[in-house]
């Protein structure tokens, strides 16, 4: 064996077997160039081939795999501290940067679609880290738990909060928390200075704040003393408020302010930025509950735990199931233990973020997978402006493999060349994920919670550099296993100008369009499903008309404001009446709670001649509590009876009005509900029967997503079974419908009408019956919406891809269709050759797409409304689109082959 | 000890292979040499490294061979020990007899 100077590899046979190209173009990457790292490959391919005769190809590939993976780790550092190494990639990365530049068009096209793939991805990505992902912004956030119940026997299989008397229980003998704390969001007015304002209030037991890690910016949190009903009125002040009411004056501890009619003393200011589970409050309250006077029952107030260290989340749930018992032996004159055992009640602690992020979760799940496929989308294409390319530079590489450039050399200069771009179109990916976020945050729902914690952090960044990369090596694969081993003999021979550059060639660009229809199809389906769902949605009758024509807003009469009830009841009807004199008001009413308005309120109903056996939980239905002209002001039709009138009022008649699925309950004919009778129930008393004198239509009180909530509506006052007692409803919002026009323009003289009965009262929560009832179509008008910019963006991708990929093929069978031509061929038959080419591809795609859709859109069976997840419809017209689209976009090239002018065609060559 | 080279455990590996081997001490054949030898299997990153290593010190010297078939057409870089390269594996030798001199019956023990 000769030993001789070092001299450049030769041509190489092509049909023997060489080892996985995949690794062999790893090696390349951290190799030197030249013959030094050619040898190591040698030295592996030889005991490859040794390897693959003896032991079979398996074994043989299996050990090349190893083999590579140990030599990148052994070569990569070593090769990062070479100076030369490092000399000779900057150089490469500099002709890399010139030979794009030379190229504008097609470096241009490639960052951009890079970059809407990619700045799409990190602008959702860092909606799912800030609020998903990231930990909540407290101390040991990991330890902090919801406490929860569920009452699977009576429908609750999820979702019951905490009450009182379990709280009290579970703080006095647990053995897994550290604290326990409970809180219910609310609202809360202040009168004394300027107009009577209402705003946003947290009630918390003493133990919350500082159960949460909370220090309170000045002053101090609450005693336990503050937390009972003869405790001193105390008050904390959010630092919002602090700074708009106060102007952040330090000074203001020890002050006095007006709550709810009570003067409380001001004892401390939150730090900025709490956001106390989901509210952004102003004031913070303790609830002041009276122990000896709770019993077991009013599951209204979200409860929250820290965990002792090493506690696990099951481990407290089992502890605050044993305190269910204990808490109704030490609180009775509420529920029994057998109704609770019939209502399989049990204990649901889970991590506090559940709480925190609620249903969001799904949404940003689907739309980070929407966005995902949008990125696949785009790397296709740039993988087909890479193939097209390639093909020019396929006489290029070949004379430089020739002139001895090694496999590994070129592979690893094409995947360089597409790593340069990915990070490129990642760069202007991040500054158009910048200005998504903002066009993202103001277009997400208003119940995206922790959107304070969104933005482009250290995570976001690492994440879009990842992808790049990702996405750089993922189109560069497929054009450098293409070139990584030129066809040096044919390329030359050919002039470069390959009459086929190869069948496999025209494959891979063929799977890259039909993938991309296929993808395409996937998120058109989606964003079909949607639209489905959002028309669905709006022809849902809420239990309300034309919304858009009423405005509601809220009253509170506190009690420090007016003792007496009935004067409560007269003091509404005044301002009720000044309302409807207003000019412009078509008509007005009181309710405790319009429909969707979120203020609801449940109760236990008894009816007569449905007695209950014995321990059964009675049926729970939400309650509301209304004046006359209610359903008239809704636009809720009334199906059998009459309303509530202003005379029953005044008589305080014991009459009340149920929704048409109330009565279905009970009696199969709705209308036989009216002349029964209902009441109250509670344990162990026999409150007053009340006569059912009519029934309306049903309100998806809970939301148009949600199904019909049964309902009972109560007269605006009540009285006791003797008549001495009145109790009359202190809140109330009113429902103004205008004659036309925008109602809420109507907001200045609605508010003179309410002080000119009472200048204290703040008038809050203005909003059209429309307002809330987008809000419950938030999440779905926003799904919508991201999915359809989503499928446009690929769409838009699919259709340049499938109209470039047939412009290219045209192109290059110009001779072909010469000659066909010159032999008499119609320019219809041209054109119908190259549709042909195009419909196959684009069948395929549909296809392939239809099967994904079928497997994928079941993710986001949560989001839909009234409609399947594999809707015909929606397929078959999706389908049916993108075919369409395709064909268009392939007219085109196909007119322009069609009108080849043979003898040009000819001379050409 | 002066200006002695010492040997790294898989250097001494590599040096003795390559004079064992003589005119045929190439990458796979070193590789091959030392997996039938010691029983371990060798990866071609570390062979190729540590060949490096051995070049930079100035104890082997490599020449690259013809382009050969059976492998892919890529040539042979045959590694051959110095007159430093086959001192340090002499002196090498030397120490370890010395230190494993009147253990062998100790050793018996962990057989």
């Amino acid at each position: 064996m000769s030993r001789g100077a070092p001299r450049p590899s030769g041509p190489r046979r092509r049909a023997a077997p060489a080892p996985p190209r995949l690794a062999t173009g790893l090696l390349g990457l951290v190799l030197p160039p030249g013959s030094d790292g050619d040898a190591l490959l040698g030295d592996m391919e030889e005991l490859w081939r040794e390897r693959r005769a003896g032991r079979g190809a398996l074994s043989a590939n299996l050990w090349y795999l190893g083999q590579t993976l140990g030599a990148v780790l052994h070569l990569l550092p070593r090769q990062l501290n070479d100076k030369s190494i490092m000399d000779h990639l900057v150089r490469q990365l500099r002709h890399i940067v010139r030979r794009l530049a030379r190229a504008p068009l097609f470096t241009g096209v490639a960052v951009l679609t890079l970059a809407v793939g990619i700045g799409s991805n990190t602008a959702i990505f860092s909606v799912v880290d800030g609020v998903l992902l990231k930990p909540l912004p407290f101390k040991d956030s990991d330890r902090l738990v919801g406490i929860w119940f569920k009452a699977p026997g009576v429908g609750f299989p999820t979702g019951v909060p905490d009450s009182p008397a379990l709280h009290y229980t579970i703080a006095a003998s647990n053995h897994t928390f550290e604290d326990v704390g409970m809180y219910k969001i609310g609202t809360a007015s202040v009168t004394g200075v300027g107009d009577p304002e209402q705003v946003p209030m947290v009630r918390v037991t003493w133990r919350t704040i500082p159960l949460l890690g909370i220090r309170p910016l000045l002053g101090r949190t609450f005693t336990e003393e503050e937390d009972t009903p003869d405790g001193p009125q105390t008050v904390m002040l959010g630092y919002g408020y602090w700074q708009r009411r106060f102007g952040g004056d330090r000074t203001v501890l020890g002050r006095t302010l007006t709550v709810d009619a009570v003067a409380r003393e001001i004892i401390g200011v939150m730090p900025k930025g709490v956001d106390l589970l989901g509210s952004d409050a102003d004031l913070y309250l303790p609830f002041r509950f009276n122990q000896k006077t709770l019993g077991m029952g009013d599951f209204s107030y979200p409860g929250i735990g820290r965990l002792k260290p090493g506690v696990t989340v099951a481990e407290a749930d089992a502890d605050v199931a044993r305190m269910i018992p204990l808490a109704v032996e030490r609180y009775p004159g509420g529920f029994t233990q057998g109704m609770l055992k019939q209502a399989r009640f049990s204990a649901d602690v889970h991590p506090l973020k559940q709480d925190v992020v609620g249903d969001v979760g799904k949404v940003l799940w689907v739309l980070l997978g929407t966005v995902g496929i949008v990125l696949l989308i785009a790397c296709a294409n740039v993988a087909n402006l890479f193939l097209v390319r390639g093909e020019g530079r396929q006489r290029e590489l070949a004379v430089r493999t020739a002139m001895g450039a090694s496999r590994g050399t070129i592979f690893g200069e094409l995947i360089l060349e597409s790593l340069v771009l990915a990070v490129a179109g990642g760069l202007v990916g991040l500054a158009l994920a910048f200005g998504g976020l903002k066009l993202l945050v103001a277009l997400g729902p208003t119940s995206l919670p922790r959107l304070q914690e969104i933005g482009i952090d250290p995570t976001v960044l690492g994440f879009t550099l990842g992808i790049s990369l990702l996405a750089g090596v993922l189109f560069g694969l497929f054009p450098a296993l293409r070139h990584g081993e030129p066809d040096t003999v044919s390329a030359l021979k050919e002039g470069g100008r390959g009459s086929s550059a190869g069948k496999r060639q025209h494959l891979a660009r063929n799977a890259l369009v039909v993938t991309q229809m296929a993808l395409a199809l996937v998120l058109l389906v989606g964003s079909g499903l949607m639209i489905r769902s959002f028309r669905a949605l709006r022809s849902v009758q809420p239990g309300f008309t034309d919304p858009r024509q009423a405005v509601t807003f809220r009253v509170t009469i506190p009690s420090a404001e007016e003792k007496n009830p009935a004067q409560v009841v007269l003091d509404y009807q005044q301002m009720v009446d000044r309302v409807r004199a207003v000019p412009g008001v078509a008509s007005a009413a009181v309710t405790s709670s319009a429909t969707m308005d979120g203020y609801t309120s449940n109760d236990a109903i008894a009816v007569q001649g449905f007695p209950l056996e014995k321990d059964q939980i009675p049926p729970i239905r939400r309650y509301k509590w209304i004046g006359e002209d209610y359903f008239a002001t809704m636009g809720n039709p009334l199906l059998a009876g009459r309303s509530i009138t202003r005379s029953d009022i005044d008589d305080r008649a014991r009459v009340v009005v149920v929704t048409e699925d109330f009565a279905r309950d009970y009696w199969p004919d709705p209308r036989d509900a009216v002349g029964k009778r209902l009441r109250d129930f509670v344990t162990g008393q026999q409150p007053p029967w009340y006569e059912i004198v009519g029934v309306v239509g049903d309100i998806h009180d809970d939301g148009v997503n949600k199904p019909s909530v049964p309902t009972v509506f109560w007269p605006q006052v009540l009285r006791d079974a003797y008549g001495d007692t009145l109790y009359a409803r202190r809140s109330m919002a009113f429902v103004v419908r205008a004659k036309s026009g925008d109602p809420t323009t109507l907001m200045p003289q609605l508010r003179k009408a309410v002080w000119a009965v009472n200048p204290n009262l703040p008038v809050a929560r203005v909003r059209t019956l429309a307002q809330w009832e987008a809000r419950s179509m938030a999440s779905t008008s926003f799904t919508l919406i991201m999915l359809g910019i989503a499928a446009g963006v690929a769409l838009f991708l699919g259709v340049v891809g499938i109209y470039g990929v047939i412009s290219y093929v045209v192109s290059q069978r110009t001779r072909e269709i010469g000659v066909r031509m010159a032999m008499g061929a119609e320019s219809a038959d041209v054109s119908r050759m190259v549709i042909r080419e195009a419909a196959v591809l684009a069948g395929l795609g549909v296809v392939a797409g239809l099967a994904a859709s079928w497997g994928l859109t079941r993710l986001m069976a949560s989001l839909l409304y009234g409609v399947s997840p594999s809707d015909p419809a929606t397929f078959v017209a999706v389908g049916v689109l993108l075919s369409l689209v395709a064909l268009v976009a392939s007219w085109v090239p196909a007119y322009r082959a069609s009108r080849v002018d043979p003898v040009e065609a000819l001379r050409f060559e | 000890m002066g200006d002695r080279t010492f040997l790294g455990e898989f250097e001494h590996l590599v040096l003795a292979a390559a004079l064992r081997l003589g005119d045929g001490a190439y990458g796979a054949a070193l590789m091959r040499e030392i997996e039938e030898r010691t029983g371990r299997s060798v990866q071609a990153g570390s062979v190729y490294i540590t060949v490096q290593r051995l070049e930079e010190k100035g104890l082997v010297r490599c020449t690259l061979g013809e382009p050969t078939e059976g492998r892919g057409g890529r040539p042979k870089r045959f590694v051959t020990p110095t007159p430093a390269g086959v001192r340090a594996l002499a002196d090498h030798r030397e120490a370890m007899l010395r230190i494993w001199d009147g253990l062998e019956a100790d050793l018996e023990g962990g057989r």
